[in-house]
C-alpha cells in the first residue's frame, strides 16, 4: 500500500497545524510568528530558529512511520507550568493509499486544498471554543502507534539524533477531560479528525 | 423575509462560529454590499440588546490623514477591531466612511483570518464579483474564450512561419506590401524571443502568414537552416546566434517563427543582391506578393506550414557565393550560440572566404545542421579550419599575414594571480589564442596558454577530420558537394599540420586548384 502521497500531505498539514496551535493558544508570544502563505491563505508560522527546527524535526521524524501508515494519532499536548496536560489537540489520522483514479479526480488538488484551508481556519478560531490557558504553558508532541512500531522507530538511524521517547503517564492523561470536536477532514488521501481534550479545570495549580 | 437574515446570521455566527464578513454575506445571500453591511449592523445591535457580548466586530474606516510637516495628506483605509476604532477615527482629519466589516464570536488576533474566511466563497463567485459591489464599470466584461486564446498565443512561443515560395521570392516589390500588413502577425510573433528588427520581422511574418495557407508541410530543419541564413545577414550577429541556435538545438521538430521570418528577410534582402535569381525563386516571390494581397494574417499553424516550402526551395536551389556565405555564417552562429568566439570566426570567414570554400562550407553546414548539432567544438574547429584554409588560399605565403588572418580564437583559459589579500586566485577568462600556439601579451601564466594552444590546433585537426565523414550521409541532395566537403576537411587537417611545418603555401596551392 502506497502511503507516500498521503504521507507528504499529512506531514505538511501537521507542521502548519502545530504552528497554528502555538499561535492561537498563545503558547509563544505573537512576535515569534510571521505570516506565511499556505494553501492560498495566510497562516502564522514560527520564525524562531530553535522552535522552528524542533517542530520540523518532530514532524519530519514521523515520515518513516507515516509512510507505512502506522500512525494512529498525533497529539499536541499543552502542558501547564507544572507539567500536567491541560489541553490535548488530537489528530486522528486514517491514511488512504493513493490510487491513481482518486488523484485524477482532483488533479490540481484544489478540493484537497479547500479542505485543508477549512481545517486551518477552524483551528485558528478554536480559541472561541476553549477555555483560556494559564500563562507559561509549554507543549509536547506525542504519537500513538501500534505495538510493533516503537522498536523499529528507535532502531532507525535517522531517529538517533531526535529520538522518540515513550511518554510518561502524567503527560498523557488529561484530568477531567471534555472533548471538543473541532473539525473532520475527509479527502481522497486521508481522513483526519481533530478534537480537543481539555481539562475541566485549567487554572488549578497543584 | 427581512427578519430571516437575522436568524441566518445568528446561526452562522453563534452556532457555526463562522467569521461573517459583509462580502461573504452579500455573496451568499445575494444582496448588494451596502445592504449586507446594514444587515450586519442590525444584527450586532440586536445581539447587543440581548446582552450577548461575545461578539467581536471589526470595522473598516476610510478617511484622510493629515500629512506631517510638509507631507501631503494621505487617504487611509483600515480594518480595525472595535476597540481600536475610536483611536483610528481620531487620528484622521476627515472620516469618509465607517462600516461594519465582519462579525464573529472569535477574538481575532490575526486579521488575516478575515481573508481566509471568505476566500472560498469569493473564489466561487469570482466571475460576478462585481454584481453586488458598489463599484461598477459598464464597459468591463469577461473576455471571451477566443480573446483569451489570442492573448495566450501572443505570449506563447510560436513556431516559425513558413517562408514564401521560391518563385516569387526575389521580387523587390513584395517588400513594401507586407509592411502594411505587419501588425497582427508581428504581435503573435514577437514573443518568440527573436531579436530581429521589428520591421523586417513584420514583413516576414506577414509574408509567411500569407504563404502558410498555400504551402504544404515539409521538413522543418532545412527550412530553419535557410531562414537562419538571411537572419544573420540582416541582423546583428548576436541576435542571430541566439535565435538560430535556439531553434537549431531543438532539431527539426521545433516550431519557431523566427526561422520563417528570417527566411523572408533573406529573400527580401537577397532579392536585389542576387545576380542570378533562380527561376524557382522568382515565382515564389510572385506568389508571396499575391498571397499578401489576398490572404489575411494567419495563426501559428499556418506559419508552421510556411516553413516547409521555404525549406524545400532552399534545398533545391543552387546557392550562390553570397548565399553560402550566409549559410556559413548562419550555421556557425546557430551551432554555437554560447561561444562568443564564434562571432569572430564568422566575421573573418565572411570577409575571407572564397567561392569554393563557401560552397564546401555550405554543403557541410547543411549536413551538420540537419541532425542535432554535434558538440560545438567540432563545428567550431571546423570553421576555424575553414578560416585557416581560406586565409591560406587567399593570402599565400606570408606567415605573418596568416596569423593575422587566422581567427584569433577566444579561449577560456585559467588565469592565476595573487589578489590583494595575498590569495592565489585562479580565474577563467577569455583570451585570444592563436592556433599556431602563440599567446596574447596579456596572458600572465604562460604555462597554461602554451599547453592549450597545441591542444587547440590538434583538436581542430581531429575534429575537422571527424566532421567530414559525419556530414556526408546527411545531405543526400548535395552529393556533388560532398567531395569538396571531404576535401575541405582533409584540407583543414592538413592545413593545421602545414602551419606547424611551415609548408602551408605548397600544400594549399595543391588543394586550391580543384
Amino acid at each position: 500500500m502506497d502511503f507516500s502521497v498521503s504521507c507528504d500531505i499529512v506531514l505538511e498539514l501537521l507542521e502548519v497545524a502545530i504552528n497554528l496551535i502555538l499561535y492561537t493558544r498563545e503558547i509563544y508570544p505573537p512576535a515569534v510568528f510571521q505570516r506565511r502563505k499556505k494553501y492560498s491563505i495566510p497562516v502564522q508560522m514560527c520564525v524562531h530558529p530553535g522552535l522552528r527546527s524542533y517542530i520540523s524535526e518532530c514532524v519530519g521524524s514521523l515520515r518513516p512511520v507515516l509512510e507505512k501508515g502506522e500512525v494512529e494519532r498525533v497529539v499536541v499536548v499543552v502542558l501547564s507550568p507544572e507539567g500536567t496536560p491541560v489541553e490535548k489537540f488530537v489528530f486522528e489520522i486514517t491514511q488512504h493509499a493513493a490510487r491513481p483514479h482518486n488523484i485524477k479526480q482532483d488533479p490540481q488538488l484544489s478540493r484537497l486544498e479547500e479542505a485543508l484551508r477549512a481545517f486551518c481556519l477552524k483551528l485558528s478560531i478554536s480559541d472561541s471554543l476553549l477555555q483560556p490557558l494559564p500563562s507559561g504553558c509549554s507543549f509536547a508532541v506525542q504519537i500513538h502507534v501500534p505495538e510493533h512500531v516503537p522498536p523499529t522507530l528507535s532502531a532507525n538511524p535517522q531517529n538517533q539524533e531526535f529520538p522518540w521517547v515513550e511518554a510518561e503517564k502524567e503527560q498523557v492523561e488529561v484530568k477531567e477531560p471534555h472533548i471538543v470536536p473541532l473539525k473532520t477532514l475527509r479527502t481522497e488521501v486521508c481522513r483526519m479528525q481533530l478534537y480537543v481534550e481539555e481539562s475541566g479545570n485549567k487554572m488549578q495549580t497543584e | 423575509m427581512d427578519s430571516m437574515y437575522l436568524d441566518n446570521l445568528d446561526e452562522s455566527v453563534n452556532d457555526e462560529r463562522k467569521i461573517v464578513t459583509y462580502k461573504w454575506l452579500s455573496l451568499t445571500v445575494g444582496v448588494h454590499t451596502n445592504v449586507a453591511k446594514q444587515m450586519l449592523y442590525q444584527f450586532v445591535q440586536k445581539q447587543r440588546r440581548k446582552d450577548c457580548h461575545d461578539l467581536t466586530v471589526t470595522y473598516i474606516v476610510s478617511g484622510v490623514v493629515a500629512g506631517q510637516a510638509g507631507q501631503p495628506d494621505t487617504v487611509k483605509v483600515a480594518v480595525v477591531p472595535e476597540d481600536a476604532l475610536a483611536a483610528v477615527k481620531s487620528e484622521m482629519k476627515e472620516v469618509v466612511s465607517v462600516h461594519v466589516y465582519s462579525v464573529q464570536r472569535v477574538r481575532l488576533n490575526d486579521l488575516s483570518l478575515l481573508y481566509s474566511s471568505h476566500y472560498d466563497t469569493v473564489k466561487e463567485h469570482i466571475n460576478d464579483i462585481n454584481k453586488y459591489s458598489g463599484i461598477k464599470c459598464t464597459s468591463a466584461g469577461l473576455r471571451s474564450s477566443a480573446d483569451l486564446e489570442k492573448l495566450k498565443k501572443g505570449s506563447a512561443y510560436q513556431p516559425p512561419v513558413e517562408p514564401p515560395r521560391p518563385e516569387s521570392k526575389y521580387k523587390p516589390q513584395v517588400k513594401k506590401e507586407p509592411l502594411a500588413q505587419d501588425n497582427k502577425p508581428v504581435q503573435s510573433v514577437n514573443k518568440v524571443g527573436s531579436k530581429t528588427s521589428g520591421g523586417k520581422n513584420n514583413q516576414i511574418a506577414s509574408m509567411f502568414a500569407q504563404q502558410a495557407k498555400k504551402v504544404v508541410k515539409k521538413e522543418k530543419s532545412e527550412d530553419k537552416d535557410e531562414s537562419a541564413k538571411p537572419k544573420e545577414e540582416t541582423k546583428s550577429q548576436a541576435k542571430n546566434k541566439r535565435d538560430i541556435s535556439s531553434f537549431l538545438s531543438k532539431g527539426p521538430s521545433t516550431k519557431k517563427q523566427q526561422p520563417v521570418k528570417e527566411t523572408k528577410v533573406e529573400s527580401a534582402s537577397s532579392c536585389p543582391k542576387k545576380t542570378n535569381a533562380s527561376p524557382r525563386k522568382s515565382p515564389a516571390r510572385d506568389s508571396v506578393k499575391e498571397d499578401i494581397i489576398e490572404v489575411e494574417v494567419e495563426e501559428k499553424e499556418v506559419k508552421m506550414q510556411v516553413d516547409s516550402p521555404v525549406k524545400k526551395q532552399q534545398k533545391q536551389s543552387k546557392i550562390k557565393a553570397k548565399k553560402t556565405n550566409q549559410t556559413n555564417k548562419r550555421k556557425k552562429e546557430a551551432e554555437d550560440e554560447s561561444k562568443t568566439k564564434r562571432k569572430r570566426i564568422m566575421q573573418l570567414s565572411d570577409s575571407e572566404s572564397s567561392d569554393d570554400e563557401e560552397e564546401d562550407a555550405e554543403a557541410a553546414k547543411w549536413a551538420a545542421l540537419s541532425p542535432t548539432p554535434p558538440a560545438s567544438s567540432p563545428p567550431a574547429t571546423l570553421d576555424t579550419a575553414r578560416i585557416e584554409s581560406d586565409s591560406e588560399e587567399e593570402i599565400p605565403p606570408t606567415p605573418q599575414e596568416d596569423k593575422n588572418g587566422r581567427a584569433r580564437k577566444r579561449k577560456l583559459v585559467n588565469k592565476t594571480f595573487t589578489d590583494e589579500d595575498g590569495y592565489l586566485v585562479t580565474k577563467k577568462e577569455y583570451e585570444y589564442v592563436d592556433d599556431s600556439g602563440e599567446e596574447d601579451a596579456a596572458d600572465t601564466t604562460t604555462t597554461t596558454t602554451t599547453s592549450e594552444s597545441p591542444g587547440v590546433s590538434q583538436s581542430s585537426s581531429t575534429s575537422a577530420t571527424k566532421t567530414s565523414p559525419k556530414k556526408t550521409p546527411v545531405s543526400p541532395q548535395k552529393k556533388t558537394k560532398d567531395s569538396p566537403k571531404k576535401k575541405t576537411g582533409a584540407k583543414s587537417s592538413k592545413k593545421s599540420h602545414a602551419q606547424d611545418t611551415k609548408k602551408q603555401s605548397k600544400i594549399m596551392s595543391f588543394f586550391s586548384k580543384k
